[in-house]
């Protein structure tokens, strides 16, 4: 059973690439995306993609983050996992990214030398796909030391990833503090990629920053509700029930339901003409099947994951919720991005027409299947991390001195790098809209984040003065 | 309450630590500050000394809806025509083409990039594709743009178009205008005000030393040249002598959807019949 699902996955990856092949040889035509105003959609299944994954991703991983914070033991598995999750989920985010760009190659080359922050593309490849991601990656390896450590002597690579860890009160102590901050200082940064992504995703077409009423809160809420029913999925497929992500889920899906419904009233009666037109063609219009399959969807999936937090719960159960909750959340992303473009444009262009076409369906399979693979092999193989515990009683730490300077170091150079960077990459002090003053600083703004990111690697570690006095040498493991 | 002499070792030990970060923090904005200025050579910010506004202004009473412009439009700056398949699938590439009904028109209107003074595009845009020149135009650098589509999302007049696949023009290329770029495949291309045009004015009259009036200017660009009925005049708005800030004054002049607060320079002329 399992080595067939692990085959569909595989088989599916191989569609999507065969897809993206095709769409790599003869252009965007193979989608059906076409020009706005001439009848289409400049923006389709892949960005609503990419907003989806990306938002459940960010979710998963403020989850992960207060779970951190709260330094909740009972609940470090699930944690785990939802580093696991947001991993997997920006990993997918980035695929989407990646197949709806025209010129993907000139975009890597063109985004470090020329990002101009003033877009909000700057923040989606900065902080979202840049550093969040590697923020995640360091966080996961640090968090997972202590395994890596116990399976040091079979591979090299887990030496690596576990160097110079040493099961004492003191290491221990150490790695509940950087978890501890770490998890803090990670809690912004994924929060902000979450309202930037509701920023560029739940834009009106053709409104230039014209965001509806609640479209970056309802962006946030059910990029949220996506995470929580994914995480809750995981969570307890291995066979644990989480009851305050299970009441989260329950809690968030309501109110994706209201702040939905309150967006459409909204739009009725304002007394724009093409907002209207847009309402109308969601309530009793072109798309008004898939709105109303979306409050059908949220409603049950609101009730369902109601039932969820029982203990009785099975798989099935969660999985079913998780279906409903993302499908739910999935049109609710694709109705604001393609509707708008369809019948929402203030100038009398005619309505549109978006079905995706059997390319985009293929490379969204792929990626959904890739990023399930990576998830799952990350399970597999990482070990389970540590969550923060209160600070156990030992002997007062030495050596301190040398690992705080580095640490803040790291934090200070990082945060002067990425002023830096950014103030070169705005052009300040020079015309608006033009080039960064040097060429490539969007690279120094990220390498300044990076840096920080790297702090808290350096205060784990830089290995301690051996105490003296104490006597007691701390058993290393191999 | 009473220091003991642990608090002043910490003490110590933390003002070392501030002396120390104050140190770091100084180092690296003094490296940082050596290479900004080490960077002479990089592309200086244009000034926006020159008063130059170039605009359009479209008479509503005078356009016969012949067409003209579009087809001059596509000829001059190589504008591959679309197949059958691709119009079809409604991907044409028009750089000026027809409204079905703006406000102030009873019927079809033609309708350019609006070169607005605050345009959204530019706004977006993560790689500085589009731009704003000294003069007002939104221009574009084909080979920059990354094909993400943001500003055909953002433009609220829905006059930027994206090469979905590869352009194809029929017999041989040698009959595409060499002062044009063609756009490869995943860009997104628009109206650029015949600035090649206006660039090649403004070089004459640099040679020949003489001003450049405003009758070279006003039939300047492809669809203004290629008008029959003299409805779509060029210029400077900056320029209250020219013909083109004259007519922007009438108060027959209305803009395009004043209220997305982009103030574009292509004003028209409502009609009046």
């Amino acid at each position: 059973m399992k080595r067939a699902a692990i085959g569909f996955l595989l088989a599916l990856v191989a569609v999507g690439a065969y897809a993206w092949a095709q769409q790599c040889i003869h252009g965007d035509a193979v989608t059906d995306l076409r020009t706005i105003g001439a009848g289409g959609a400049v923006w389709g299944l892949y960005v609503v993609g990419d907003g989806f994954f990306a938002s459940a991703a960010l979710a998963s991983l403020v989850v992960a983050c207060v779970i951190r914070v709260r330094r909740s033991r009972e609940m470090g598995n699930a944690a785990q996992i939802a580093l696991l999750l947001g991993l997997a989920g920006l990993l997918a985010s980035l695929g989407c990214v990646l197949a709806d760009l025209g010129r993907p190659m000139a975009a890597m080359v063109n985004l470090p030398l020329f990002g101009r922050p003033r877009s909000p593309f700057f923040g989606t490849f900065t902080l979202v796909a840049g550093v969040s991601l590697f923020a995640t990656v360091v966080h996961l390896a640090l968090a997972t030391r202590p395994g890596w450590a116990e399976r040091a002597q079979t591979a090299w690579l887990w030496r690596l990833v576990a160097c110079g860890w040493q099961q004492t009160a003191s290491a221990t102590r150490r790695r509940g503090r950087v978890d501890f901050w770490v998890s803090l200082a990670l809690l912004p940064l994924f929060l902000g990629g979450l309202v930037i992504l509701g920023v560029v995703f739940g834009v009106r077409a053709g409104r230039p920053a014209w965001q509806g009423e609640f479209e970056v809160v309802t962006f946030v809420v059910s990029g949220c509700a996506a995470g929580c029913s994914l995480l809750a999925l995981a969570t307890r497929a291995s066979r644990q029930v989480s009851v305050p992500l299970a009441r989260a889920l329950a809690g968030l899906t309501g109110l994706t339901v209201l702040l939905v419904v309150s967006g459409e009233i909204l739009a009725l009666r304002t007394p724009y003409p093409s907002v209207q037109r847009y309402a109308r063609a969601l309530l009793d219009g072109a798309w008004s099947n898939l709105f109303w399959a979306e409050l059908v969807l949220f409603f049950v999936a609101a009730i369902s994951s109601l039932a969820t937090w029982r203990k009785t719960a099975s798989v099935v159960w969660a999985a079913t919720t998780t279906l409903l909750v993302c499908t739910a959340v999935f049109i609710e992303r694709f109705l604001v991005l393609v509707a708008w473009q369809t019948h929402g444009l203030g100038l009398p262009w005619p309505a549109g027409v978006y079905h995706p076409s059997g390319v985009e369906w293929s490379v969204l399979a792929g990626v959904v299947a890739a990023a399930v693979l990576v998830f799952l092999l990350l399970t597999k193989v990482c070990p389970a991390g540590t969550a923060a515990s209160p600070e156990p009683a030992g002997p007062a730490p030495t050596g301190r001195r040398l690992r705080l300077l580095v640490t803040a170091a790291c934090l200070i150079l990082g945060l002067a790098a990425a002023g830096v960077g950014l103030a070169l990459s705005a052009g300040l002090a020079s015309a608006p809209f033009l080039d960064p003053i040097l060429s490539g600083s969007p690279l120094i703004f990220l390498a300044g984040l990076f840096l920080m990111v790297l702090a808290p690697v350096a205060y784990e570690l830089i290995p301690e003065r051996k105490a003296r006095g104490h006597g007691v040498s701390p058993p290393h493991l191999p | 309450m009473k220091r003991g002499p642990l608090d002043d070792d910490v003490r110590d030990s933390r003002r070392k630590l501030l002396a120390g970060l104050a140190a770091s923090a100084a180092g690296a904005l003094a490296g940082c500050t050596r290479a900004m200025a080490a960077q002479s050579t990089a592309p200086v910010a244009a000034t926006s000394g020159s008063r130059r506004r170039w605009g359009l202004v479209i008479d509503l009473d005078r356009c016969a809806r012949c067409g003209g412009c579009v087809v001059a439009c596509q000829q001059e700056n190589n504008v591959a025509p679309a197949g059958s398949d691709a119009a079809a699938r409604m991907r044409p590439i028009h750089w000026m083409d027809f409204l079905p009904a703006a406000p102030g028109s009873s019927s079809a209107t033609p309708i350019p990039c609006m070169h607005c003074e605050d345009p959204p595009c530019v706004k977006v845009c993560p790689v500085g594709a589009t731009y704003k020149t000294e003069e007002g135009i939104t221009a574009q650098i084909w080979e920059r743009c990354i094909g993400c589509r943001y500003c055909m999302v953002a433009c609220p007049y829905a006059r930027r178009y994206f090469n979905w696949s590869e352009p194809r023009w029929p017999g041989d290329v040698s009959s595409l205008n060499p002062d044009v770029a063609p756009r490869p495949r995943g860009v997104v291309e628009k109206c650029t005000l015949c600035h090649h045009r206006i660039r090649a004015a403004l070089e004459r009259a640099r040679v020949d030393e003489e001003p450049l009036t405003d009758e070279t200017l006003r039939r300047l660009p492809a669809c203004a040249q290629s008008c029959p009925t003299l409805a779509i005049t060029f210029g400077d708005l900056a320029d209250p002598e020219s013909e083109v800030a004259r007519l922007a004054a009438s108060p027959r002049a209305v803009r395009l959807l004043p209220e997305a607060g982009t103030r574009p320079k292509v004003i028209y002329l409502r009609e009046t019949k």
